[in-house]
């Protein structure tokens, strides 16, 4: 009783620690509430100083809202740009291009919400972006429709679920076929026709997806980038010469905006805040202005919305914190300039009138010195527009417009500052349940009753972790070094035998803590694992080597090292070298081709050749009889999964995802072929031979999922395991001394695969494998299969050598009546190791956003 | 002047070797170490390391004679004073490597000292290699190599201290 007791003390600790981590994502990501309803032009405008408003209406009648997904700054303004005609066009003065820089997450929602309402979305939109509903704040979409304007929209369907009812015409596509880079802009190009035939739009709006497609699937320098760009090209330059000749004969002046709503890394991914992600583009193109060609300026993705507004002659949306491109504006005669100026301050403003932090609301006066020098700066630009309508000299113009900007650019700036203000009550309160639910661990790792190891492992696991949260590190290793009784969490039976390891270890796991400390550590985590496991490896293969000094040790050896290093350096990650060479690039290069399918079909042979040759565990003689058939099936459908799976890699067969869910059925058999009572009535559901069979339909699974280049990582890991099991599965050390490696060797194999700390490095291409319509629960729980899939395989090693070492200390026949009780500690192990790994992640994931905070500062 | 780390690490180590084997030469049967031995453990400790050195990370085709380098200098500083002392003792080995705290003479501690210094102080010399200082030593391998001889120096100084204090292995 008192084993369940211990147990359900340990599962509160958990439940205590969870709702720490969730008051500190509270905390840590506060909600701002947006001003409700929509703004109006002639309540929200400040009175003229002329007798009519130079803005009453917009300098435009028509839009031509182009977006392309992904689509970098820099393919546009580079040297040798394939978007040749587009160029001509900035050149000539028919448009002005500027580099817009987007916050993060720079994922397609958010951008979508920020392009259009202005307001800068929190982190936490990012975990929404999947799931799009109706866009509720103040938008120029909805302030365009108020007008009175016709709509039509093609493109991502995102736009659809954000806008419904807004647009008379529509024909979403989805974002679903990653792999599809031609039929998603092909729906859209075939409406152009339409649209420039008809004259009942006002506006129209484009959403490419082709360019980031080509972007996930291959990279920014992928073969298929240059067409796409140049098929990019070639639509801008027709859309800008079909206005030209529709404006004249309708006589009517339409403005067209290319923009992107992110740019993309290096590997092609994006949601993270590196330059090549944040720098999205954004040009104005209109026959009816002529710009001074510039070299393009850097302005915030969000100023987009006061500009757009003011040139349809809408309001700006309430929630706007963008300022008026004022390049755009230059070209306008000086009482226009400066009347939008004094709309767009008015707006901001009133914003800051309602903002807790910058104004007191019951008394209506500034709160802070920041406010009232913004105020004061606002009142002295107006006097000033003031006595230039009377005077109309150039002075007074341009020192009017100079301090309208200035309030403008200082307001943007104290925007961004309090968007990374802190909940810091909720913050503390979080910071004390995590301190108490270690703290409970600790105490609870004295109970005698909670004997089982690998709790112990993770409870000490968890106490490295959050006491360096916590700022106890120094509690943590002088208790550890000192305290006699804490000693005994590692169950150290041999001292002599594992000193250097246990001195390593610890010392290992001090610099690990020490490193997140710094941002650019945190970013480069993969080299503090790779490193570590490496130095422990080398440790304990020399114990290895001295304990067993044959051939046979010095070859697992030299497979354990060798793999090693060849998982290192397959997909280069972190931000420093990640668009370094490496084996995953080599692969991809299409004269290393065949290579890549022997990689492919070496990885699907392995698991048969394994369990073809592996004896299953016998449990009473005698018996061999019952358990053959099982084994039979099991192995007839392992080899026809890996055969499948080889086809659906070498992508020989025409129709892909029905036979990705052959795949699925298949492995869906072979576990139960492992559920079936025949097979576990005599044996554990845990059993050797079981839990090789787990691991044999992860392997697939993950075969399955991955990218094709990363198939050879996944068999390197199968084989770095099965050297590292070999060497130590039997080996007569403490199980943590056997099992701690295997914890940073998953750490470390979370960044083999190309993760890193930013949630940019997600790979989602494969979360659509077998689907033919969109799933959100299915997506995303392939999503978190394809991103843990490291940690979860070594998780599945580690209970692997728990299961071994219990079968080697207690007979099978002797303790049939304590087989439920243990079966339950194995069970909670794998629920406290995968929490664990959750908790990991959440952990690893808040540190990016710190990072994005860092830039945003 | 253009550098030449390996011409120069060869030459250290042929020197080193010839030093090492000079109280042979002159009959001094101090430790009574077989030259051969030490040559060749010497040499073969050179291969151990550059794998050691792949193995860590360092590029198998590129900087070769910088790891190559590496590679000699840990071998002359590691493997020469093993060979020397121990032969190819792995029995001896594994007691340098899992009972440093224990050396009970003379000779045990001014061989084992350094080579332990020489190994963690290049160790650490790796860390700060991936940080993005951007400083011209944090290319490979010249942080690990300031690690490694102020290690190993640290190392002589230890034994040599420790020697002092305790007396009883003052016989060989």
């Amino acid at each position: 009783m008192i084993i369940f007791r211990a147990h359900w003390l340990a599962f509160f600790f958990l439940i205590v620690q969870l709702s720490g981590l969730w008051l500190f994502c509270l905390g840590f990501f506060p909600q701002k509430a947006p001003l409700p309803g929509l703004a109006s032009k002639e309540t929200d405008r400040p009175a003229p100083f002329t007798p009519i408003d130079e803005w009453r209406e917009g300098k435009f009648d028509r839009l031509v809202f182009m977006v392309v997904d992904a689509f970098r700054a820099e393919f546009l303004f580079r040297e040798n740009s394939h978007m040749m005609k587009t160029n001509q066009l900035l050149n000539g003065g028919s448009g002005h291009g500027f580099i817009a820089s987007a916050a993060a997450p720079t994922v397609t929602l958010p951008r979508i919400k920020a392009l259009t309402s202005g307001s800068i979305p929190n982190f936490l939109d990012f975990l929404m972006n999947f799931k799009s509903e109706a866009l509720e704040g103040d938008n120029w979409v909805t302030q365009l429709k108020q007008a009175g304007k016709k709509i039509e929209f093609y493109g991502d369907d995102t736009w659809l679920k954000l806008f419904p009812d807004h647009f008379i015409r529509h024909d979403g596509t989805t974002s679903f076929y990653v792999s599809d880079t031609v039929e998603v802009d092909d729906n859209v190009t075939r409406h152009l026709n339409d649209i420039f035939s008809r004259d009942d739009w006002d506006v129209s709006i484009l959403h490419y997806l082709g360019l980031d497609h080509v972007g996930h699937t291959g990279g920014p320098y992928s073969p298929l980038m240059k067409p796409k760009q140049m098929e990019m090209d070639d639509i801008i330059s027709r859309i800008y010469s079909e206005i030209s000749r529709t404006d004249a004969s309708e006589n009517k002046r339409t403005l067209f905006v290319f923009c992107s709503d992110h740019g993309m890394n290096e590997m092609g991914n994006h949601g993270g805040s590196t330059d090549g992600e944040s720098q999205a583009v954004l040009a104005l193109f209109s026959p009816h202005l002529r710009w001074d060609h510039q070299s393009p300026r850097k302005v915030e993705q969000v100023d987009l919305v006061p500009t757009l507004s003011l040139l349809m002659g809408v309001a700006i949306p309430k929630n706007s914190l963008g300022k008026v491109v004022q390049p755009i504006f230059d070209v306008l005669d000086e009482a226009s300039q400066l009347r939008g100026l004094q709309i767009n301050c008015h707006q901001q403003m009133k914003l800051m009138k309602n903002s807790p932090s910058f104004w007191n609301l019951q008394r209506d006066i500034p709160e802070s010195a920041v406010s009232s020098r913004l105020s004061l700066l606002m009142k002295e630009a107006e006097e000033l527009h003031e006595k230039w309508v009377q005077h109309k000299d150039v002075e007074t113009f341009r020192s009017s417009k100079v301090k309208y900007l200035e309030f403008l650019e200082d307001m943007q700036d104290q925007w961004k500052r309090t968007l990374s203000n802190y909940d810091l009550p909720l913050l503390y309160a979080s910071i004390y349940l995590l301190f108490l639910s270690s703290l409970g661990f600790i105490i609870l790792s004295f109970h005698k009753m909670l004997y089982h190891r690998i709790v112990h492992i993770s409870v000490s696991y968890q106490q490295m972790i959050f006491l360096l949260m916590i700022g106890c590190l120094s509690y943590g290793s002088t208790s550890i070094f000192c305290h006699e009784k804490l000693a005994t969490l590692f169950r150290i039976s041999d001292s002599a035998l594992c000193g250097t390891s246990r001195i390593f270890i610890l010392l290992g796991g001090a610099l690990y803590l020490f490193s997140l400390t710094g941002s650019s550590t945190v970013e480069e985590e993969h080299q503090t694992w790779y490193f570590l496991s490496i130095s422990l490896l080398i440790i304990r293969s020399s114990i290895a080597m001295h304990r067993d000094p044959t051939l046979s040790t010095s070859i697992k050896i030299l497979v354990l090292l060798v793999s090693s290093r060849g998982l290192r350096s397959w997909n280069q990650t972190g931000n420093k070298w990640l668009g370094g060479p490496d084996t995953a690039k080599w692969l991809k290069e299409p004269e290393h081709s065949w290579i890549m399918t022997s990689t492919i079909i070496v990885s699907t042979a392995a698991p048969l050749l394994y369990h073809f040759f592996s004896q299953d565990d016998v449990v009473r003689p005698g018996e061999e009889q019952r358990v053959k058939p099982h084994r039979q099936m099991f192995l007839s459908l392992c080899s026809l999964a890996s055969f499948l799976v080889a086809l659906y890699r070498l992508e020989m067969v025409e129709d892909q995802i029905l036979l990705a869910r052959c795949i699925y059925l298949l492995l869906f058999l072979m576990t139960c072929t492992i559920l079936h009572p025949l097979s576990s009535k005599r044996s554990n559901l845990m059993s050797k031979t079981n839990i090789e069979r787990w691991m044999t339909i992860f392997y697939l699974l993950a075969l399955l999922l991955h990218r094709t280049h990363n198939s050879g990582l996944i068999f390197l890991m199968a084989l770095q395991s099965l050297a590292y099991l070999r060497l130590f599965l039997r080996s007569k050390e403490p199980v943590w001394l056997r099992v701690t490696p295997l914890l940073w060797l998953g750490a470390a194999s979370f960044f083999t695969f190309g993760n890193s700390n930013s949630v940019a490095t997600i790979d989602i291409g494969g979360a659509y494998t077998g689907l033919y319509t969109y799933n959100e629960i299915v997506v995303g729980s392939l999503t978190a299969i394809i991103a843990l899939t490291g940690p979860l395989w070594w998780l599945l090693v580690i209970v692997y050598v728990i299961i071994i070492d219990r079968q080697l200390i207690t007979k099978p026949h002797s303790d049939s009546d304590l087989k439920g009780p243990k079966s339950a500690f194995t069970l909670y192990a794998v629920f406290t190791c995968t929490i664990l790994i959750a908790l990991a992640s959440v952990h690893q994931y808040l540190h990016s956003s710190v990072a994005h905070r860092k830039d945003q500062r | 002047m253009k550098a030449r780390p390996t011409e120069a690490s060869f030459l250290l180590l042929l020197s080193s070797i010839v030093a090492f084997s000079l109280p042979y030469q002159f009959g001094w049967d101090l430790f009574q170490p077989d030259q051969t031995v030490t040559f060749v453990g010497t040499f073969v400790g050179i291969f151990v390391f550059h794998f050691i050195g792949i193995i860590y990370g360092a590029s198998c085709l590129d900087h070769f004679l910088n790891t190559l380098s590496w590679a000699c200098l840990h071998s002359i500083y590691i493997s020469l004073p093993l060979s020397f002392a121990h032969q190819f003792s792995s029995e001896a080995y594994y007691n340098i490597v899992h009972n440093f705290f224990r050396p009970t003479t003379h000779v045990e501690r001014s061989v084992s000292f350094p080579i332990i210094g020489a190994t963690i102080g290049s160790w650490i010399g790796a860390l700060p290699i991936p940080l993005d200082w951007d400083r011209p030593w944090q290319q490979w391998p010249i942080s690990c190599v300031i690690g490694c001889v102020v290690g190993h120096s640290c190392g002589v100084l230890i034994a040599i201290i420790a020697s002092r204090y305790k007396s009883q292995g003052m016989h060989l």
